[in-house]
């Protein structure tokens, strides 16, 4: 019953975004660094979306990594991705706050991270724990 | 771990948090009200990382109502958080990519998400999916 509820509400996307999610990545990743290399003499409006574009692939890449379902799915490895979905929340909130401190500390000038570095930072640490974690179980 | 209940395996902040978090979140969002009156017209250098701090402060009263425990909190709570994590990462990762299209496509709105934005967002989406969908229950 308890294997049921937890497995009808948790939206997961099915096992095969995985594999989507790595390729998508790998694809955005090997982009980014071909164009990189490729066209260093680019106006910097068109790095500039060409790094928009690459940066955004991967995010789609590393959200589809972390939602996907795992071969066995049940109340363990929900716990598991609830608990560190919440540090990955935690550690960007942490991010946010210490940032105006630290630049009232060192006296620089206080500059905002942009959005897509962000949700890039959260996807992988939450990525990186989960994996990490689920072997230790 | 196997047999421990689940909701034993995820660590909540306490029920009373959630209390805290509400008057922190009122308490700085009415004094970014009165800051932003207060100083309409006025060319205060500090302004900026005034805002930012009260800015923080709401993200700081956001988490503490994310992640207190409910009065029950039993397997059918924690299905709806995991699914209100999924789903408000799925809309950020949307949001920053019509942002980030945004920017490119009109000159004159170069995309205003930065990383403090987002983290309020994602909390704000949060805590108004997963109290939607519990009170629908």
């Amino acid at each position: 019953m308890e294997k049921n509820i937890l497995n009808k509400n948790t939206f997961l996307l099915p096992k095969y975004f995985k594999i989507l999610g790595i390729a998508v990545a790998i694809l955005s990743f090997g982009t980014a660094l071909y164009l990189a290399k490729m066209y260093p003499d680019w106006l910097p409006s068109q790095k500039h979306m060409a790094r928009n574009f690459t940066l955004d692939g991967l995010i789609v890449g590393l959200l589809f990594i972390a939602w996907s379902k795992d071969k066995v799915e049940d109340e363990r490895t929900i716990a598991l991705r609830l608990k560190t979905a919440a540090w990955s929340f935690m550690f960007g909130v942490i991010f946010v706050l210490l940032r105006p401190v630290m630049a009232v500390l060192h006296e620089d000038i206080l500059e905002n991270q942009p959005a897509q570095t962000m949700l890039m930072m959260m996807l992988i640490m939450f990525i990186c724990m989960y994996y990490m974690k689920k072997r230790v179980l | 771990m196997g047999n421990r209940a689940i909701t034993d395996q995820i660590t909540l902040l306490p029920h009373y948090c959630k209390k805290i978090g509400l008057i922190t979140s009122l308490l700085f969002g009415i004094a970014a009200f009165v800051f932003k009156l207060v100083t309409r017209h006025s060319a205060w250098p500090e302004k900026e990382l005034f805002l930012v701090l009260i800015a923080d402060g709401i993200i700081l009263g956001m988490i503490l109502i994310a992640w207190s425990k409910d009065k029950i909190e039993d397997e059918l709570t924690v299905a709806l958080r995991l699914k209100s994590v999924v789903l408000t990462f799925g809309y950020t990762v949307l949001m920053v990519i019509i942002n980030s299209a945004e920017g490119l496509t009109d000159k004159a709105f170069p995309g205003i998400l930065d990383d403090q934005v987002l983290i309020l967002f994602m909390l704000l989406m949060y805590i108004v999916m997963y109290y939607s969908q519990k009170r629908r229950l």
